[in-house]
């Protein structure tokens, strides 16, 4: 009976060490701990917990009785160390956490009372919340679910990345940051199933939006071209799931190439087609990481040289140095992990250190010796520095900056993502200044006081035509419609003189409207005062179908405004808040910015 | 809180068991009571004095009973309030709404005012605990039980969290000599760990990822649903509430035996029934049996010839939809339900099922149960019979989206294969088949055996806190009962 006992004792202890090094570990591995005392303290606290639980109030305490009862006791003891460890390795995190928490709920409130039902009605909710961002449970949790999921079950552990074939990872549903602090949902899936398809309006308004740009920048002397990147699934597609090859459909990026092609008046690149040239002229290297979304250096090398190929074309007056393969060392490294993305899969980095790593490295002799601000290890993962640019006003803005005083052009501005990112040190090759800002959609305006680059150079992902149509600042759209109107003085569609001057016009004999087309109308009131007034604008059944705002003064009694293509008719009223209007129109005349009938 | 949530796992259940074993069976009680009224406020807040009015009170109707009793009187008085105020508690913060909500349907049509209450909120757990103290009120009365004298081990009895917001219903009678006095040894303990464990395997490693394609395909319109895709999200369906419910099930088992107690089985594997009665014993076990005992024989049972029967049976199943849910979905399912037990005692309905084959009576079970659990997963009564419609409707396109590619996975698949065979006493038809056979294993298999199933346990164990904690958020179905 005694050597029973003390056999259980013993049995009981080293459970309690391993509980004691278990927690240890956590703490050192994982960097659980707290404070400095915690260890010590902790120990003796779990001993004493374990000892008491197992050794004084289990009934029938002999665990080496029988084979069984020692599995059950082995099961029993892993159950409690696997729950109780990680609390017991941050024991500091329930009191401060509680207070923290409190502290929050209660601040909130002015009286006593106030403050006590805060915390009673708040605290669940925040203190779960507060858990699931403030305390640490060993990632091996996680690290064995992604495993099992992706490598038994075949099945991606979040639903953000789809898991394709030979270790291919896509873009899946789920959310990704925009800009700034704005994170959105994207459905890549049902992009590549055809199932999100643009609508109409929605390329119209893809078409105005960069022709706005384009145009408010030609009128400050730079020159706009916009590139359309696809995601590795559009250039790897027999890589994607099975069940997803089957039920390919037209993607948004196939419709916007096609519709920016035909209707737009903007230089455009679409990157695809010589990714896929390069992709068939040689297997290896891969032109995107199998393990991150993004193209490798080498991918990008071929976008920055497909980039310039077509600028060469667009801007025949401009040298545009065009750096071969050849002009680089291709250093690849075959035992990588894609640390950010592996951590976002929950995949150990140990067992994935298999994804090849390419970086490019100048050779002497090319068109970047002159280049000042290149890496020295080559072309790879390394933001450019930030430098400041200096206004006319003598203020600056920092942006990234990269300079070569060889290069033939003065100034490229690349805005874009982290895809462009990849390629601006490529650049360096043909401008003396490459700017660089990171923005996903938007405009950045603001930049354009600082700097007039020669070329600006606009990068949009696939995956970020999932979301609306960008929005331009409303400088850019009062410029476009005026220059819109200016460039198609020869694709009249109507032209009306009215004697006398009416409020309601119709504008018969337009003619249907087109697909990618946009009409400007110019409308000249007869106008004795300076007035501000809407005009509505009106479709065949007399709805509205917009309205745009002018001010018009006697020496200045023309208003031009874009006309949606349903618009048969426009009628003039006041403006909200202002008094009834006096002004009438006098002609109007459509243009169109599509030839022929 | 639910059991398969971080805070439940890695705060509250170490922590309690610390506790727990730390004081000592004077204390336990008390630490037992503390530690469930915590977990109930948790997620009921202030709703926690409905809780504490409805152990009040049956404890007071209780005590009342008792010293009618004692007086010789039976305590009718006491009983009827005690009954009233269950079911009064349980009809406002349950019915109110939905019987406003109807009301209101046809009040404009006599040209009255539409009434408006507000939303009244639904504690968790209302009608388990409420049928619990209903329970223990009757066994009181009827003589079945002794009275409770102490507050704090009735308390205990009402709010003991393994149980306490989804079963099993334990009846007073069933657990009142372990309320005063229980030990737990090692085989307890180990016994409770190990359902615990099966439980939370059960729930998020089956449970949920059935769930996930039978939320996908419910919320899919009905009307564009090809026939095959609504099969699988009735089937997903089917598998999703038995692996919750009786996942839940086992870990409340699972709890209640580290900590001592020893609560009835709720589950025995309903879809190998051959009848839908059978279907009702093995389904929900601790709800059928209170239904009958409670309601059913009190009505005169199967006493009274066969309408009043077919009557009976009627009620019960539909009070039973209705105790599910406030909604005419639910009540349709308990009526479904009670139909087909009134026709299977129909005499020839009877010999016709006895004389089907085996396979033919289970295909026919699971056949009845998987067109009512349509009615209640559905939202409406509507939707439920647009759902059905597409189940029979051959014709359409077929559908594929980017839900679907998420939820009918490689996952999915396998899943649904492992929950097929789970439905089934697998393991208890092996050992039924190995200890009739004339061989026994070596020692030394047997040992392998025993270490096999020890190491599995650890790595479900381990996997489904994998799984919860790469996953996310995972309530449970029967929360709002």
């Amino acid at each position: 009976m005694k050597s029973h006992r003390l056999r259980s004792l013993l049995t009981i202890a080293s459970v309690a060490i391993s509980f004691l090094v278990l927690v240890l570990s956590l703490q050192g591995i994982f960097g659980l701990r707290e404070t400095l005392w915690q260890a010590p303290g902790e120990g003796l606290l779990v001993v004493v917990f374990l000892v008491f639980l197992f050794g004084w109030r289990l009934r029938d305490l002999d665990p080496l009785a029988r084979a069984e009862g020692l599995r059950r006791f082995v099961l029993s003891a892993l159950f409690v160390l696997v729950l109780a460890a990680p609390l017991a390795a941050q024991l500091p995190f329930l009191g401060r956490s509680a207070t923290v928490v409190a502290g929050q709920l209660a601040a909130a409130e002015q009286d006593t009372g106030a403050r006590v039902l805060a915390v009673v009605r708040g605290f669940p909710a925040a203190y779960e919340d507060y858990l699931k961002r403030e305390f640490r449970l060993p990632h091996w949790f996680v690290q064995l679910n992604a495993l099992v999921k992706v490598h038994l079950l075949r099945v991606s552990p979040n639903n953000n990345i789809a898991l394709g074939t030979d270790g291919f990872y896509f873009e899946g549903m789920g959310t990704s940051r925009v800009e700034g602090e704005l994170v959105e949902s994207f459905d890549n899936i049902a992009d590549y199933m055809g199932q999100a398809p643009f609508t109409e309006a929605e390329l119209l308004q893809w078409k105005i939006a960069l022709e706005q740009r384009r145009y408010w920048l030609q009128q400050r002397g730079s020159e706009y071209v916009f590139v359309l990147a696809p995601t590795k699934a559009f250039v790897y597609p027999e890589h994607l799931p099975a069940s997803l090859q089957r039920v390919r459909g037209r993607s948004r990026y196939e419709q916007l190439s096609s519709y920016l092609r035909e209707h737009a008046d903007i230089p455009f690149i679409d990157l695809l087609p010589p990714l896929l040239a390069a992709k068939a002229r040689a297997d290896y290297p891969p032109l995107f990481y199998k393990t991150d979304f993004h193209w490798n250096f080498y991918g990008a090398f071929v976008a920055y040289r497909a980039i310039v190929d077509q600028l060469a074309r667009f801007f025949p007056r401009y040298p545009f140095p065009a750096p071969e393969l050849a002009d680089f060392d291709m250093r690849i490294d075959r035992h990588w992990a894609h640390e950010s993305f592996m951590y976002m899969l929950g995949l150990p980095l140990f067992l994935h250190r298999n994804e090849h790593h390419i970086t490019m490295v100048p050779r002497p002799g090319g068109p970047y010796d002159t280049a000042l601000d290149l890496p020295p290890g080559g072309i790879y993962d390394h933001y450019p520095p930030l430098r400041p640019i200096t206004g006319p006003d003598g203020t600056t803005m920092e942006v990234r900056l990269l300079r070569n005083p060889g290069a033939p052009l003065p100034s490229i501005a690349l805005l874009g993502d982290s895809f462009l990112e990849k390629c601006i040190y490529f650049f360096s090759a043909n401008a003396q200044r490459v700017l660089n800002h990171r923005t996903v959609v938007n405009f950045p305006k603001e930049i354009f006081f600082y700097e007039q680059p020669t070329i600006v150079i606009q990068e949009i992902l696939n995956m970020f035509i999932l979301r609306p149509p960008p929005k331009n600042p409303w400088r850019l759209g009062a410029h476009y419609v005026e220059e819109k109107f200016r460039r198609n003085a020869d694709k009249v569609l109507l032209h009306n003189e009215l004697a006398p001057a009416a409020r309601k016009v119709a504008l018969a004999g337009l003619p249907a409207g087109r697909p990618g087309e946009v009409r400007v109308a110019a409308v000249t009131f007869a106008v004795e005062t300076g007035e501000r007034l809407d005009v509505r604008l009106l479709d065949r059944a007399g709805r509205d179908v917009g309205t745009d705002g002018c001010r018009v003064r006697p020496d200045s009694p023309v208003c031009q405004i874009l006309l949606p293509n349903e618009a048969v008719g426009l009628e003039v009223v006041a403006a909200k808040g202002r008094p009834p209007v006096r002004a009438a129109v006098a002609a109007v005349e459509v243009r169109s910015d599509v030839s022929g009938p | 809180m639910v059991f398969s949530s971080t805070i439940f796992l890695f705060f509250f259940l170490p922590l309690t068991l610390l506790a727990y074993f730390v004081v000592g069976p004077r204390g336990r009680n008390l630490i037992l009571l503390a530690a469930s009224l915590l977990f109930y406020a948790w997620g009921e807040t202030v709703y926690l004095l409905v809780m504490l009015f409805s152990i009040a009170a049956n404890y007071l109707f209780g005590l009342l009973i008792d010293r009618a009793r004692e007086r010789g009187s039976r305590g009718g008085t006491a009983f009827a309030l005690a009954v009233a105020t269950n079911l009064g508690l349980l009809g406002f913060f349950k019915y109110a709404n939905f019987f406003v909500d109807n009301l209101n349907q046809v009040l404009p049509v006599l040209g009255l005012a539409p009434m408006d209450i507000g939303r009244v909120h639904l504690p968790i757990g209302i009608s388990f605990f409420t049928f619990q103290a209903l329970s223990y009120i009757i066994d009181l009365y009827r003589n079945e039980t002794a009275v409770q004298r102490s507050l704090l081990n009735f308390a205990l009895y009402k709010a003991l969290f393994p149980q306490l917001i989804a079963g099993p219903i334990v009846r007073y009678r069933d657990v009142a000599r372990e309320i005063e006095q229980r030990t737990v040894s090692l085989d307890d303990f180990a016994s409770g760990v190990q359902r615990f464990i099966i439980g939370l395997g059960k729930k998020v490693l089956i449970a949920n990822v059935m769930g996930r394609a039978a939320d996908t395909i419910f919320a899919t319109p009905a009307e564009t649903l090809p026939a095959t895709l609504a099969w699988i999200g009735a089937i997903a369906f089917m598998l999703q509430i038995y692996f919750d419910f009786s996942g839940y099930s086992d870990m409340a088992i699972g709890l209640g035996r580290m900590f001592g107690f020893h609560f009835l089985e709720n589950f025995n594997y309903p879809y190998i029934a051959r009848s839908i009665r059978e279907f009702w014993r093995r389904w929900h076990i601790s709800l059928s049996t209170w239904f009958r005992d409670y309601l059913y024989i009190p009505l005169g049972g199967n006493r009274h010839g066969a309408v009043r029967t077919g009557a009976n049976l009627l009620l019960v199943f539909l009070l039973c939809g209705l105790w599910h849910g406030a909604s005419w979905t639910f009540l349709i399912w308990g009526v479904y339900h009670g139909f087909f037990l009134v026709l299977e005692r129909v005499p020839a309905v009877r010999r016709l099922l006895d004389r089907l084959p085996a396979p033919l009576q289970h295909a026919y079970v699971l056949l009845v149960v998987l067109v009512g659990w349509v009615f209640f997963r559905a939202d409406t009564f509507a939707h439920a019979l647009a759902y059905l419609q597409a189940m029979v409707d051959f014709s359409r396109e077929p559908l594929f989206n980017s839900q679907l590619f998420l939820a009918l996975n490689n996952e999915f698949s396998l899943t649904l294969g492992a929950a097929v065979i789970g439905s089934a006493p697998l393991f208890a038809l092996l050992r039924r088949w190995r200890a009739g056979r004339p061989i026994v294993p070596a020692p030394a298999m047997r040992r392998l055996a025993a270490t096999a199933r020890v190491g599995s346990l650890g790595f479900v164990l381990v996997y489904s806190i994998a799984a919860v904690l790469g996953g996310a958020h995972n309530p449970f179905l029967y929360f709002r009962f």
